[in-house]
């Protein structure tokens, strides 16, 4: 069927590519992989920690063992819901202003030299300040609700979006820039059909950075402000020595923690390719 | 008429403070419709020039035009098509997207679908494939579709085949001339290797280094269309020595010291 003379040797045969349904089945028996590693990880923890409560007899007002916590879990789970509703509310406020404010300084640092180095060294300055330093400042101009959950997480959050954005936006290569010059390509369109494209590996690094820390600030801006997240319940639970609610409540944002990173992990590797 | 003109084109640039004059009074002309080669020893400034013509840089003398118009003007017409020496193909998008890239930038409805010329370039069937399946030779035949797409009357090309083996090279190089001569373009091929130079074009103009200068011209005088059997006929091999005396017209003297004999 081919004739001797083939001029194109470097022409693989386009059904030898893998289709999309063998992609979906390899990426779904990936995630399975995942998450059994994680049960059995988890698995041994709990089983170490159940193991010790009961080895050494530790009294409940000391530590909880695993049953306790879950019991906890389960009877005080609408106030458990509830303050981790009330933290993740402020996380995504604060990570989608973090986003905005990010974005569009980076875009203009990117463009113009100038802004860039008028700016960006307050814009350091402002990250360089301890968040536990200006957190009194927050609460009064914020008060002690949402507000300052918010500030603390676009504070915390919005610097690692920058950076890595701009690293993402000046990624783009001298023969791609050359490329849209010859085409006659405006600013605009650099910026859409290329650096934006290019950059969204690195912003979404810069974002899995932001979201895990996000949710620390959060919590750490309610045991300063009293706002009535989980981080309050955990303060508020040690204050009471309500241990088992103490321990759920931790788990619980322990594995919220996790959720969000792992969910921030995918989104990085799905829109990366 | 679209030919390109060089008239005393002098390039300098600033490296740390210092001038530094990658090409000097280069004079150099292309007639409408041929194909041009440019070769030279690295340094000699041969990418530098090509991208005078195409508006990346301006030079800091002299004058360029491109169809008896300045560069710029040329280029914001759509006239200008450049391959580079990597595809520089944007990894999220399709072949059709890829190749589609110059329309949507300039905004206009080409005569010639990007289809028609993934089929120019012998593409048919990987119209959706992303460019990390495909291999080095089609990533480049994707840069020259695209390159082609808004129908340029001058393609410029930077070693587009220099990354590729030498096998695959000269099959893209006999494609390239049918390519070349459906389209109607005025060409210019940068290279750096003698046997290509030849075989591509009507006329190789070779640059010399530090700085660049146009050291001499050899006319290919050789029938179209080219095959590679041409490559084993006496005249081709003639072409070919005297582009290598133009090309080392300089070190003929030094020959005789031992260790230059060899480099």
């Amino acid at each position: 069927m081919t004739s001797p003379v083939d001029t194109t040797v470097d022409t693989p045969d386009w059904r030898a590519l893998p289709t999309r349904g063998q992609r979906a089945e390899a990426r779904l028996a990936a995630f399975w992989r995942f998450i059994s590693r994680v049960a059995l990880g988890v698995g041994i923890l709990v089983a170490l920690w159940g193991g010790a409560i009961a080895l050494f007899d530790v009294p409940i007002f000391v530590a909880p063992g695993p049953l306790d916590t879950w019991q906890a879990f389960v009877e005080q789970g609408d106030r458990l819901f509830g303050a981790l509703g009330f933290t993740l509310t402020g996380v995504a406020i604060g990570l989608a202003l973090a986003v905005a404010i990010a974005l569009s300084l980076g875009v203009i640092f990117t463009l113009s030299a100038p802004a860039s180095r008028a700016f960006m060294p307050l814009v350091i300055g402002l990250r360089t300040v301890p968040v536990l330093a200006v957190a009194p400042l927050l609460i009064m101009i914020f008060g002690r609700g949402q507000g300052t959950t918010v500030a603390t997480v676009v504070i915390v959050g919005f610097f690692p979006i920058m950076v890595n954005a701009m690293r993402g936006f000046r990624s783009v290569s001298p023969t791609v820039h050359e490329l849209f010059h010859v085409a006659g390509a405006t600013w605009w369109q650099l910026l859409i059909k290329a650096r934006i494209p290019f950059a969204l590996p690195f912003f979404f690094t810069g974002l899995r950075v932001a979201t895990t820390s996000a949710l620390l600030s959060a919590m750490l801006a309610e045991w300063l402000s009293g706002a009535p997240g989980i981080g309050r319940l955990i303060y508020d639970a040690l204050g009471y020595r309500d241990m088992p609610l103490m321990f759920a409540a931790v788990a619980l944002s322990m594995a919220t923690a996790f959720t969000i990173f792992g969910l921030a992990t995918a989104l990085e590797r799905r829109l990366a390719r | 008429m679209t030919g390109i003109d060089i008239r005393g084109v002098t390039k300098r640039f600033d490296l740390d403070g210092r001038s530094l004059t990658a090409l000097d009074s280069i004079d150099l002309s292309v007639p409408e419709g041929s194909f041009a080669a440019l070769i030279g020893p690295s340094g000699c400034g041969k990418s530098t020039l090509l991208r005078l013509i195409a508006d990346v840089f301006a030079p800091s003398e002299g004058a360029i035009a491109v169809g008896g118009r300045p560069p710029k003007a040329a280029r914001l017409n759509h006239e200008i098509g450049f391959v580079f020496q990597a595809a520089t193909l944007l990894p999220w998008r399709t072949v059709r997207e890829n190749v589609a890239l110059p329309i949507e930038i300039a905004g206009v409805t080409p005569r010639r679908s990007p289809e028609a010329l993934i089929r120019l370039v012998g593409l048919q069937g990987f119209e959706d494939a992303k460019p990390a399946q495909l291999s080095g030779g089609m990533q480049q035949r994707v840069a020259i579709a695209r390159a082609l797409v808004l129908e340029p009357k001058v393609l410029l090309m930077d070693e587009p085949f220099g990354a590729l083996d030498e096998i695959t090279r000269q099959r893209m190089n006999v494609e390239l001339l049918r390519i070349w001569r459906e389209s109607g373009t005025t060409a210019i091929l940068v290279t750096h290797t003698i046997s290509e130079a030849v075989f591509m074009a009507d006329r190789v103009h070779v640059l010399s280094a530090n700085p660049g200068r146009v050291a001499g011209v050899v006319d290919v005088d050789l029938p179209r269309p080219r095959s590679i059997d041409l490559m084993k006929s006496p005249r081709f091999n003639a072409l070919e020595n005297s582009v290598r005396q133009v090309l080392f017209d300089d070190d003929t003297e030094a020959e005789s010291t031992p260790e230059r004999a060899h480099g």
